[in-house]
């Protein structure tokens, strides 16, 4: 089983190659990146997100640390996209350079273990979804999705996904249910509205979302309409899961919820709407009230327990 | 529009009716608009009509709606209606999300008799946006659910 979103920036000996996720599904075609202002273009142009966008930042540090610090680079990217949590990639980064590390060492250390922590979390929640597992997600957790549905049929534990679409973009249609029927994955697509409709119905016993940003009260920040299904969920008694990293100790108010550019809400529709006045918070945020368990990734030797 | 700048909105759900339109012209309040998918009725019913009754509104998506009540951004949801049960009352898809969304933040609910639609949409699940189809798969049936009218019961509209 695989899918390009696993990895969908790479670096190449001098340049970074980049999925064009907005493409996706009709077409699979990668962007060559050689310079800072071009990676940054990518990033702003939604090209990448979420993984991406974490590999477009490590890699960047590769090719460009030795004209622009790391510091400035977190700040040109901070720019790009406010909500994202780029300081602590850079931080991570420094603590290994301290240990004689290259910036290439570093960053591929990182790649390496990223990917076990990944199964490894994946391997955890398994265990913890009811069987059969019906689980409800939004928007696009590069691949981890996979890894997930592999876990649980080592478990004999059958499972559906069922798919918000998540308007405007469309991650949920175009990424998550492009990449799990494309593995022959069991899954249903469904507007974002219908969620309740279908938590009402018991089709769904388990809610699973990303999170682009965490506390270490629980607190996460993810895709506009997560907030939403965990408070649905809390109501019908599902349980939320959200799939969290380097959670911060930090007041969750303080996260800055980027406002992306009104004709991005009409993303993939024909016509003029450019007198509508039209409001795009690209995150919410979830309290930890209403999350169940936040499932972290651990640390790289904990993973390698799992392997 | 910026969340800064919107202080005491209203949603608005399912097709608005002339008699909601003259009671939101009358309150005076930005409308939030959300596009209602699968049909995008927000899109090519609600907002021209406000439009055209000089009402101030903003656009927005579906899932977009819990953030703004979470805010504090709104404090009353209008709920247009297909038709009523024993029990409850049965709007477009969606309605129950509204309308429990609403409940959980403790946001007023007014129920009116939808408007007639003057649109026409051939979207009918999250298949397809007007018309254009992001499933590659070609018997989508076996791989969404189509958009039907949901019921609200009266227990959750108390």
């Amino acid at each position: 089983m695989k899918s390009p979103l696993l990895f969908p920036v790479q670096l190449r000996d001098k340049s970074i190659v980049v999925l064009d996720e907005t493409l996706l599904p009709f077409k699979e075609e990668y962007i060559t990146v050689t310079t800072l202002n071009e990676a940054l273009l990518v990033l702003g142009e939604m090209k990448t997100r979420s993984l991406g966008q974490v590999l477009l930042f490590l890699y960047c540090c590769v090719l460009f640390e030795r004209k622009v610090s790391i510091d400035e680079i977190v700040h040109r990217f901070k720019e790009k996209r406010p909500t994202f949590d780029f300081a602590v990639l850079g931080e991570i980064l420094k603590i290994q350079i301290e240990q004689d590390l290259t910036v290439k060492q570093a960053v591929g250390n990182f790649v390496k273990g990223f990917d076990a922590l990944r199964r490894a979390r994946a391997k955890r929640l398994a265990e913890i979804l009811p069987c059969p597992a019906h689980i409800l997600t939004i928007c696009n957790v590069n691949g981890e999705l996979i890894y997930l549905y592999e876990e649980l049929r080592k478990l004999n534990k059958p499972a559906r996904f069922i798919v918000c679409e998540t308007r405007p973009y469309l991650q949920g249609s175009r990424l998550t249910f492009w990449e799990l029927r494309k593995n022959n994955i069991c899954c249903t697509l469904i507007c974002d509205s219908q969620a309740a409709g279908i938590m009402k119905a018991k089709g769904v016993n388990c809610v699973i979302t990303g999170a682009d940003r965490a506390t270490i009260k629980g607190d996460v920040v993810n895709k506009i309409g997560t907030y939403s299904l965990a408070r649905l969920a809390r109501y019908f008694n599902i349980p939320f899961y959200p799939l969290t990293q380097y959670p911060r100790d930090i007041d969750v108010a303080s996260i800055e919820i980027e406002e992306r550019p009104k004709p991005e809400v009409f993303m993939y529709l024909d016509g003029d709407f450019s007198r509508i006045d039209a409001l795009y918070p690209s995150f919410d945020i979830t309290k930890a009230e209403f999350v169940t368990r936040c499932i972290e990734l651990e640390t790289y030797n904990e993973a390698c327990r799992y392997q | 529009m910026k969340l800064v700048d919107i202080n005491k909105a209203v949603v608005v759900w399912g097709p608005i009716s002339q008699e909601g339109l003259k009671i939101l012209k009358k309150e005076g309040h930005l409308v939030v608009v959300a596009e209602n998918r699968p049909s995008l009725l927000g899109l090519y019913h609600n907002l021209p009509l406000l439009k055209e009754a000089d009402i101030e509104t903003v656009y927005c998506t579906d899932n977009t709606l819990g953030f703004l009540f979470d805010k504090g951004k709104v404090f009353k949801t209008y709920l247009f209606y297909r038709d009523k049960s024993q029990e409850g009352l049965i709007g477009m898809c969606g309605s129950l999300y509204i309308v429990l969304l609403s409940k959980l933040h403790k946001i007023p609910l007014t129920t009116m008799v939808a408007g007639k639609v003057r649109i026409e949409n051939s979207d009918k699940s999250a298949a397809t946006l007007r018309g254009k189809d992001f499933v590659l798969e070609e018997n989508t049936q076996d791989y969404i659910i189509e958009a039907d009218d949901e019921l609200v019961e009266w227990e959750v509209l108390a």
